[in-house]
């Protein structure tokens, strides 16, 4: 058995996302600020060459790009073995949405779920852009909805290169997530609010789920 | 003509009073699902009764330290002795007298429910105190915050400990301690239950029986017997009241569960809630994504 250590790499257009103070020019011709980046991954999977399947158990993670935020994962306990494709969840399932309270990074204390029409939200980005007509020029995107025919949950499926489990030994994944991706897909003028369960929020998770690539 | 109404009035409000009766909890907490009752929504099995965690959930129904400033508890809306409802109010009233959009329904028999609040905006139970807690009428206050609150707390540390085996307070834990003291909140020993199981205590007058026949023929379709719902959503009539610019269906309400107690706004209402002309359709607008949030601050729901 061995361990895996995921570190999520939050960028934009290649660089280091740096919240709150660093400006970013997005190829669509928008400049940006990110305060805010924060997501559930779910249902880690990893496939082997020879068939073999490893799934962690009660798989939530939040992660945030904040400064005492986390971008780490570390799956343990997998079979030794050469994986070849990295399998998960950006946001909850169903299921996970009308199950009452839970714990650990589903608590509602992690600032992540909608008190009225309940339910997570799966992706929270918050900044701010000149292009954006409103309070501060802030743009708010908080991605949610479990319920047909609005769904928010993404599956995302990362080929990997001969990833190799060591016998107690902890093997290294980097994942970038370049939020350029995003930005480039949408207007901050027309698209800059988006905080219900929507046929827009389910595009925009559409968009995100887009942004994830082994480093 | 007048008197056949009131004969018809007399009747019904026997039956009320039939029904008016509550479990008390004793030592030795543990859910009964009644005879001839449908089986509950609440999957107990995630978060079992115990006598602990049902102590620690009162502890924080009546607990005002859940409200931003120290003044508002559950059972500041919902009272007790009306049936955890909200008498003599036409809109409940929170924090510092802020005055809200609804008013509070009694908490009864909620094992039962799939969907809570007048709109079913929220779909579990132990979700449910996320609102009052978050709502900047009612108690202004995160959930982040009660739970730091609950850390400092010696007693709540011991309250936890007993409850969950673990002394630190997390929202998970807090909002199944609710659960567990609202669950237990049940009206089923009433005179009409025991009239329906044959027990004694159970008998009912001719008066009474009247009523029985009346509300089945009149009412039962939508206060579907045992729990006097069917759960759905109905029209009550009304027009929309411009002055609550912040509510945005008032019209649709779900049909209350026993008649434990008759809230005044309602029972003025009732008259013009019999033609149902959108059941379900609430729940249509929740589905479509086209519902906001009506009347809470939009810095916690957004
Ligand atoms: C300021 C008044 C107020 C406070 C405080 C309050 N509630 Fe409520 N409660 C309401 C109102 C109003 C509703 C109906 C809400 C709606 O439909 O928008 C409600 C609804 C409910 C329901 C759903 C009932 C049903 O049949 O759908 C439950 C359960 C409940 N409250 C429990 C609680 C708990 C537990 C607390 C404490 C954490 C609490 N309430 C604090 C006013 C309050
Ligand atoms: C078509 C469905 C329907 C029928 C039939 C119906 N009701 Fe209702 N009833 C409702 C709904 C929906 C509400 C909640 C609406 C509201 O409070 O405005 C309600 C609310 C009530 C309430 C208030 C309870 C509370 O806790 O607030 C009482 C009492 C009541 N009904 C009694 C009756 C009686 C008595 C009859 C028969 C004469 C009757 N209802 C027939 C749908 C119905």
């Amino acid at each position: 058995m061995g361990t895996l250590r995921i570190t999520l790499v939050p960028l934009v257009d290649g660089k280091p996302l740096i919240l709150e103070n660093r400006l970013y020019h997005i190829q669509n011709g928008d400049s940006l600020y990110v305060d805010m980046l924060r997501f559930y991954l779910s249902t880690l999977r990893l496939k082997g060459k020879n068939g073999v399947v490893f799934s962690e158990k009660d798989s939530y993670h939040l992660i945030d790009a904040g400064e005492d935020g986390n971008c780490l994962i570390a799956l343990e306990n997998i079979p030794i073995g050469v994986y070849d494709t990295f399998f998960f969840n950006v946001g909850t399932d169903s299921l996970t949405n009308v199950s009452g309270a839970m714990g650990g990074d589903l608590d509602p204390t992690r600032g992540m779920y909608w008190a009225w029409n309940t339910g997570y939200v799966n992706v929270k980005i918050e900044g701010r852009s000149n292009a954006c007509n409103t309070l501060h020029h802030a743009f708010t995107f908080h991605l949610g909805g479990y319920m047909p025919p609005h769904q928010t949950v993404r599956k995302v499926e990362l080929p990997l290169q001969n990833l190799r489990i060591g016998e107690n030994a902890t093997t290294d994944l980097r994942i970038a997530a370049d939020l350029g991706r995003f930005f480039s897909r949408l207007q901050l003028a027309q698209t800059n609010s988006v905080m219900l369960p929507s046929k827009q929020a389910a595009q925009l998770a559409d968009y995100f789920s887009g942004i994830f690539s082994p480093e | 003509m007048l008197r056949s109404k009131i004969t018809f009035i007399v009747a019904l409000c026997g039956l009320f009073l039939a029904l008016l009766s509550f479990t008390d909890v004793k030592d030795g907490i543990a859910f009964v699902v009644p005879e001839g009752w449908p089986a509950p929504v609440y999957d107990f099995s995630k978060n079992p009764v115990t006598d602990a965690g049902f102590q620690l959930g009162r502890q924080l129904f009546y607990d005002p330290l859940l409200s931003r400033d120290t003044t508002v508890s559950c059972a500041s809306c919902h009272l007790q002795a009306t049936g955890f409802a909200h008498v003599d109010h036409a809109l409940s009233h929170g924090i510092g007298g802020r005055v809200g959009t609804r008013n509070a329904p009694a908490i009864l028999n909620m094992a039962w429910s799939k969907t809570f609040m007048w709109d079913g905006g929220v779909n579990h139970l132990d979700m449910q105190p996320l609102s009052p807690i978050t709502s900047a009428a009612e108690m202004d206050e995160t959930m982040e915050n009660v739970v730091r609150k609950l850390n400092a707390s010696d007693k709540y540390r011991r309250l936890f400990r007993a409850a969950f085996g673990d002394s630190l307070a997390t929202g998970q834990k807090t909002l199944l301690a609710l659960s567990q003291f609202v669950l237990m909140l049940n009206s089923y020993n009433s005179r009409y239950d025991k009239y329906i199981r044959k027990a004694p205590g159970g008998e009912f007058s001719a008066q009474e029986l009247n009523g029985l026949a009346i509300f089945r023929a009149h009412c039962a379709a939508c206060h579907t017997e045992p729990l006097f719902t069917d759960g759905g959503f109905g029209n009550n009539g009304l027009p929309v009241d411009t002055a609550l610019s912040g509510l945005r269906a008032p019209q649709y309400h779900p049909k209350p569960r026993r008649f434990a107690q008759i809230q005044s706004a309602d029972a003025a209402q009732h008259p013009v809630h019999l033609p149902v002309h959108a059941r379900r359709a609430f729940q249509k607008t929740v589905a479509s994504g086209a519902t906001l949030y009506p009347g809470r601050s939009a810095k916690h729901n957004a």
